[in-house]
């Protein structure tokens, strides 16, 4: 019988599997980021987020090769990955959602709209006429860029599965960076901040 | 009938009494005849000594044959009840109605029957709030019946029929109909309804109205195996929402819609042979059409004219809804324009605009048209085009002046097509467009064929028009062979030259995507060649310098007009023979930039004799990538790059050390030297 290297078999055990896991903290921290940049007029030109940039490309890709590359072996290890916000798509769809919010804000405190419990906007109660197309314009467009710069924020991380976690982690920020006045969803019940 | 054979009988047997009677009374439990039952019925011959006897009638209860068996009436009484022959009637009856529909109600009525002609009249009928009256006639088998509800509570039929496609509805209406037919058969009928101060909305919120006054008549005659309609509506106050547009109605400018046409019930057929809107001073509206209605609407043939007085409201009310979050959101149109339509199998088939004398304006966009007019053709089908034609007295864009002119081109299917070559004087020169082609193609990318040349465009009145601090002087020329457009993105092939500073500055690689909206994007490749310092320098007051310049800026991308990335470099051209000199200021500043100060150190001791050194080569590069500069200079250092590299005398070296600058605070470094035209400590 061949005997295995008592190094070899240190090796062996030694061996870790990283899994990236849904970076949590670095996702609030970002999205607080983004919504002051939105709610703030903050620059969000890539220059302005030196600060909390983004893990290079390079390191996400080692990260997912490991990731996968050692899946199989014994152990594990966690890692929790930073999160990317710096992609020209994601640029675009804050450029967006900035330059909107001026006019949602005005919604926003007449209380005609609100955030829902998904943490997009829905109607608050019944939107006068003579501006509810504008409203619901206003809610169908930013509700589609959110859900886009969450798939964006999650494809840029190379983790398109991560879109569930990143929705769930703006929706709480949206909340928190409510400001007094505005109505929210509370488990479905409206509520004003 | 039986009941008449029962009322003789028991005339017969006291007709002629012995003693003194004064009231007779019959009670017959029930009475059936053709489907129809009335339970429980008393009558009674009263005041016998006196000339006529009077007569009253009730009953309990009356069901009627299907479909009216849904009604059920109730307490029935008759006050003064005349029987006679060939004339019956009761004059005052009264009776309680019970319904599914109607709840228990109760009512007053009249019937006469004289002469094979039978009125009944009911009223003090009191449905959903309102007072309703119900006059039926009859005679021979030809039958009319007038039916007036009044002050009817909307919110209680709502309540009633609650329908799930309404979500609330408030209002009243007053209804009158007049129908007339023959035996079973409907053959006329007219219907007005004045509904007020209706409000509503649906299930989705995409149809409302506040406080509408809505006024409505309908016409119904059969004409052999055809109805004949004719409609008449009016909208006079309120405000109403059919989405996305809001409308709020003024009293000087109500809207009116009239129609007539024909009904075709075998063929599901509905010809319009008349249809006018009118809303008062806007616009107004007429039309012919053709639908069919087997299992939905469909649309077969129909020509509209259109004719709008007011464009300025009706882009408004009607346009700018559309428009809402869209690039052109807030533009305003005055004039007026007469359009013609065709439609076939609901399709657009034709289209003829017509208009003069309009004005254009979009803040948002930066543009204004004057006096715009033309004449638009358009047709479904590219081999059925004409030729159409556009004007202008003025037009800017961006604040970029263009020359009145007229564009000829045809417009049909999805396509645009210049028909001669268009010149647009532009900034003292001129734009040619020798060919253009738009081919729109919803499935797949758009083709776009454009051959254009710039001619001798001045810079100083470019500058004037974008508001450059610094106006520029040269020209600008081009020629572009041709451009395409992939994923929303426009490449111009070929490029422009401008004459500037003695020297030129060639663009190519032009590219853009999304200018109109919030988040554009512009790539372009920059060479320069041979530009003078002294003049670049005199333009922008980083401090006078003396030599020439070359260089180039590849790969530039911009987001919002705001560099991304870019690899440049420019420095002293190879091989330059001018004189180089340069000024304390400029050797401050150019230090400056690459973070070090060299104010100390020529402020002090021999260096401050002179008012300026020689140079070799100078020479600055920037690599932008994540908002850091990677910077380069003139020549390699022993631990930097040199910005500045001495000759003649006196000479004076600049050697950068910082390599990695953030491109931020590069930008704030030179917009102080040039806004202060001062040297800046870094």
């Amino acid at each position: 019988m061949k005997k295995i290297p008592l190094i070899g078999f240190l090796l062996l055990t030694a061996c870790v599997t990283i899994n990236i896991y849904f970076p949590a903290a670095a996702t609030e921290k970002v999205a607080d980021e983004i919504i002051k940049g939105i709610q703030e007029n903050q620059d969000i030109s890539p220059q302005a987020h030196n600060s909390h940039r983004s893990l290079p490309e390079w390191k996400v890709s080692v990260f997912r090769a490991i990731d996968t590359g050692l899946s199989l072996i014994i152990s594990s290890a966690h890692a929790e990955a930073n999160l990317s916000v710096d992609s020209s798509v994601i640029r675009k769809i804050r450029a967006g959602m900035k330059a909107r919010f001026p006019a949602l804000k005005s919604y926003y405190t007449q209380g005609v709209l609100g955030i829902n419990v998904h943490g997009l906007l829905s109607p608050h109660g019944k939107v006068p006429l003579k501006i509810r197309n504008t409203v619901n314009k206003l809610i169908t467009a930013e509700n589609n860029d959110r859900e886009s710069l969450y798939t964006a924020i999650a494809n840029a991380n190379g983790h398109p599965e991560w879109h569930a976690q990143i929705k769930a982690t703006f929706t709480r920020s949206w909340v928190k960076h409510a400001q007094s006045g505005w109505w929210y969803q509370d488990g479905g019940t409206w509520v004003q901040k | 009938m039986r009941i008449k054979q029962f009322l003789l009988a028991a005339l017969l047997l006291f007709g002629s009494p012995v003693w003194a009677i004064n009231n007779i009374q019959f009670q017959v439990e029930t009475l059936d005849a053709q489907n129809w039952q009335l339970a429980g019925v008393a009558l009674t011959l009263s005041e016998l000594d006196s000339t006529p006897i009077k007569f009253s009638l009730s009953a309990k209860k009356l069901t009627l044959p299907a479909p009216l068996d849904a009604l059920q009436f109730f307490a029935i009484q008759c006050q003064s009840f005349i029987w006679q022959e060939k004339n019956i009637r009761c004059k005052q009856g009264y009776a309680q109605l019970k319904s599914r529909l109607f709840g228990k109600q109760a009512f007053r009525f009249t019937l006469q029957i004289k002469n094979k002609r039978a009125v009944f009249k009911l009223s003090h009928l009191k449905i959903f709030g309102g007072n309703i009256k119900l006059t039926l006639q009859e005679k021979r088998g030809y039958w009319t019946a007038k039916l007036q509800a009044k002050k009817i509570n909307l919110q209680k039929i709502q309540k009633f029929l609650a329908l799930k496609t309404i979500d609330s509805v408030s209002g009243k209406g007053t209804v009158s109909a007049q129908l007339s037919g023959s035996m079973s058969q409907l053959e006329q009928a007219i219907l007005s309804a004045l509904i007020s101060e209706l409000s509503i909305q649906d299930a989705t919120g995409k149809l409302a109205s506040e406080a509408l006054t809505l006024h409505s008549e309908l016409k119904l005659k059969k004409q052999g195996k055809k109805w004949q309609w004719q409609i008449e509506q009016s909208l006079s106050k309120g405000a109403v929402y059919v989405e996305p547009v809001y409308l709020e109605i003024q009293k000087k400018q109500p809207i009116s819609l009239t129609a007539a046409g024909s009904l075709d019930t075998i063929h599901k057929k509905i010809n319009l042979s008349s249809a006018q809107l009118n809303h008062q001073s806007i616009a107004h509206a007429k039309a012919q059409a053709v639908i069919f209605y087997q299992d939905s609407l469909m649309l077969q043939q129909a020509n509209i004219q259109f004719y709008a007085d007011n464009l300025a409201a009706i882009s408004s009310i009607y346009i700018a809804p559309f428009l809402e979050g869209k690039p052109f959101q807030d533009i305003i149109l005055q004039g007026s324009l007469s359009a013609i339509l065709a439609i076939e199998n609901q399709a657009l088939h034709q289209a003829h605009l017509n208009f003069n004398n309009l004005h254009v304006a979009s803040q948002q966009q930066n543009l204004s048209i004057e006096q715009l007019g033309g004449t638009l053709y358009w047709n479904r089908l590219w081999e059925d085009k004409q030729a159409s034609n556009l004007h202008w007295q003025t037009l800017n864009i961006k604040d970029i002046p263009f020359a009145a002119t007229q564009l000829d081109f045809s417009l049909a299917a999805q396509q645009l097509q210049l028909l001669k070559p268009a010149r647009l004087g532009l900034l003292d020169g001129t734009l040619s467009i020798e060919k253009f082609h738009f081919k729109s193609n919803p499935d797949d990318e758009s083709a776009v064929t454009l051959r254009a040349r710039l001619e001798q465009l001045s810079l100083s009145k470019l500058s004037e028009a974008l508001h450059w601090q610094n106006t520029l002087s040269g020209t600008l020329s081009g020629y572009i062979p041709s451009v395409s457009y992939q994923q929303k993105k426009l490449t111009l092939e070929g490029g422009l030259k401008m004459q500037l500073f003695d020297g030129e500055i060639r663009i190519s690689q032009l590219a853009a995507s999304g200018l109109l909206t919030d988040f554009s994007q512009f790539y372009i490749d920059l060479e320069f060649e041979n530009l003078d310092l002294n003049e670049v320098t005199k333009k922008f007051p980083v401090g006078r310098i003396q030599g020439r310049l070359s260089g180039f800026a590849h790969n530039v991308y911009l987001e919002n007009w705001q560099p991304i990335g870019f690899y440049a470099w420019l420095g002293t051209p190879e091989e330059d023979s001018s004189v180089h000199k340069i000024s304390h200021r400029a050797v401050r500043n150019i230090a400056s930039l690459g973070g070090s100060s060299a104010a100390d150190v020529i402020s002090r001791g021999v260096l401050s004799w002179f008012d300026d050194f020689g140079y070799d080569r100078l020479g600055i590069g920037c690599y932008l990538h994540q908002g850091v500069c990677q910077m380069t200079g003139a020549s390699a250092a022993r631990e930097g790059y040199y910005l500045i590299k001495g000759g003649g005398i006196p000479s004076i070296d600049i050697i950068g050390f910082n390599t990695r600058v953030n491109w931020t605070t590069l930008v704030n470094r030179l917009k102080r030297i040039t806004a202060n035209n001062m040297v800046v400590e870094p």
